[in-house]
């Protein structure tokens, strides 16, 4: 088990370099797509098989194909090469690394590295089935944030619908 | 996980893979001499008696093929995509259980009828199918050709637009069984088959798989008179059996979770046959209508064909999974 989350850490830090060393945007957006995967398995391995498949087919599948595409269509090529980092974008990486870490700090000071267990333990989830529980947790404890979350992606749905619209007429 | 359980997995994997290519090599000549046979003709028939090492020649042939490659290729994703489609398309068939409903005893173990009973069941299906449309497009990318980026380009949007339908006609499935997991749906169909309450929910489905897999008459992306062969274009020799093969066998998967889905997987009508048997007639059965499909209906134009996927079949698998539920909900007297 350990031994599998360090092989899955490696090549999530590995694919997240990827993301931005890259020189071609397809291979940033690959990468990009490696490392979902990667947190897909870590979420396998931590037993959480549904989160798994909705990560492979919202964020690997969907999202990230799309993403695919508009590179694609934009230079399919000869792609842009970027030129090199000037000096301010340099600040803001200090900036957000001091702040991440401190946040990563916080936690590891406050909960130690396994985390706290909730009443969600791996053999209540077993017996219930991995489905099952999150569909409950969803639809009654965590109803209202759902259709909060449902009701913005409806907005933006319809968003895109007219301004697809528009630019027809 | 004990020494026993991955040994094991393994053996089933390599039964499966060794299976599944089986299927594909076979299937190739089933839809030829299928083809022909509704074409009046007697199709292949030269290689072995009724053409039965037909496939193995082709395999030959193709084996032997020098792989001419396009000059402006995008060296690594060429050589990536080939790979993506066919791990994707043999991954799939790791839950479809064969045959059940007890355990295979064997030399004192109990073994599944299946590599994998995972919870989330059909759902790994439909995840590892949405990262198949990768190789696709990527090889169409990679290729430098406008051919096989048009092809690419059309084959994922159709892909994804029908990934929607085809996993929410499962949807009324699941709402009936009470679970995702292949073994329970199947065991849940012991008395009525579930195509008996939910035939529209199979056709959407049968409609949405035909359309998943690119095959006729939704077979767009290798419209020869306009696109010469789709994607795969400038893919020869062995890399184009690849692509071959990934679309042969996402046939052969998405027919056998039609089976499991709908026709009752391994229940016959009658205890005459062993499960794996009445599990195989069936899969054969809609493969049959894969073939019969390709050689009546023409090609779709391609505008109609995106219109059939979002306003039709899309609409008609979201009704018809409301409808189950309520239909469930008020069986059970809690409306």
């Amino acid at each position: 088990m350990v031994v599998g989350f360090a092989i899955v850490a490696a090549w999530e830090l590995v694919t997240a370099a990827g993301v931005i060393a890259f020189r071609r945007p397809i291979y940033n957006a690959l990468a990009l797509v490696g490392n979902m995967l990667g947190l897909a398995v870590l979420f396998l391995m931590l037993n959480a098989q549904f989160l798994f498949a909705a990560q492979v087919i919202v964020y690997a599948g969907a999202v990230m194909v799309l993403f695919v595409f508009i590179i694609a269509l934009m230079n399919p090529v000869s792609d842009v090469t970027l030129g090199p980092a000037r000096g301010g974008e340099w600040i803001y990486g200090i900036v957000f690394g001091v702040i991440f870490a401190a946040l990563l700090g916080v936690l590891l000071v406050n909960q130690g590295l396994t985390g706290r267990s909730g009443p969600s333990t791996p053999e209540v989830i077993n017996a219930v089935g991995n489905v099952q529980s999150v569909g409950t947790a969803l639809y009654t404890t965590f109803l209202f944030p759902v259709e909060v979350t449902s009701v913005l992606l409806l907005i933006a749905a319809v968003g895109a619908v007219y301004l697809a619209m528009r630019r027809i007429r | 996980m004990t020494t026993e359980v991955v040994v094991e997995t393994l053996i089933k994997t390599v039964i499966v893979i060794f299976g599944l290519l089986t299927g594909f090599a076979y299937l190739t000549l089933f839809e030829r001499k299928v083809q022909a046979r509704l074409q009046q003709r007697p199709g292949p028939n030269r290689v072995g008696p009724w053409g039965l090492l037909q496939p193995a020649a082709d395999g030959l042939k193709l084996f032997f093929k020098s792989s001419s490659t396009p000059s402006g290729r995008d060296r690594f994703l060429y050589l990536l995509a080939p790979l993506i489609s066919v791990c994707a398309a043999l991954a799939s068939f790791a839950i479809i259980p064969v045959s059940g409903p007890g355990p295979l005893r064997l030399f004192g173990h109990s073994i599944g009828w299946y590599v994998m009973n995972v919870n989330i069941g059909v759902l790994w299906y439909l995840a590892v199918t949405s990262v198949g449309v990768f190789g696709i497009f990527l090889a169409g990318y990679a290729s430098n050709s406008k051919y096989s980026l048009l092809g690419a380009l059309r084959s994922s949007a159709q892909m994804i637009s029908y990934e929607m339908a085809l996993g929410l006609s499962l949807v009324p499935v699941f709402i009936l069984a009470g679970s995702l997991k292949l073994v329970d749906i199947v065991n849940a169909q012991h008395t009525w088959w579930f195509i008996i309450p939910l035939l529209p929910a199979f056709f959407l489905y049968l409609i949405a798989g035909i359309a998943e897999t690119n095959r006729a008459p939704f077979d767009l992306p290798e419209a020869e008179t306009e696109l010469v062969a789709g994607y795969h274009t400038e893919y020869s020799g062995m890399r184009f059996a690849l692509f071959f093969m990934a679309e042969y066998i996402n046939m052969i998967i998405v027919s056998s979770i039609a089976t499991v889905v709908f026709l009752g997987g391994w229940w016959g009508p009658l205890g005459i046959l062993p499960g794996p048997w009445w599990f195989l007639l069936k899969v054969i059965v809609l493969l049959y209508v894969y073939v019969w499909l390709r050689a009546t209906l023409p090609r779709m134009r391609y505008d109609r064909l995106m219109a059939l996927g979002w306003k039709s079949l899309f609409p008609l698998s979201l009704a018809m999974m409301m409808i189950t539920a309520v239909v469930v909900v008020a069986a059970e007297g809690t409306l």
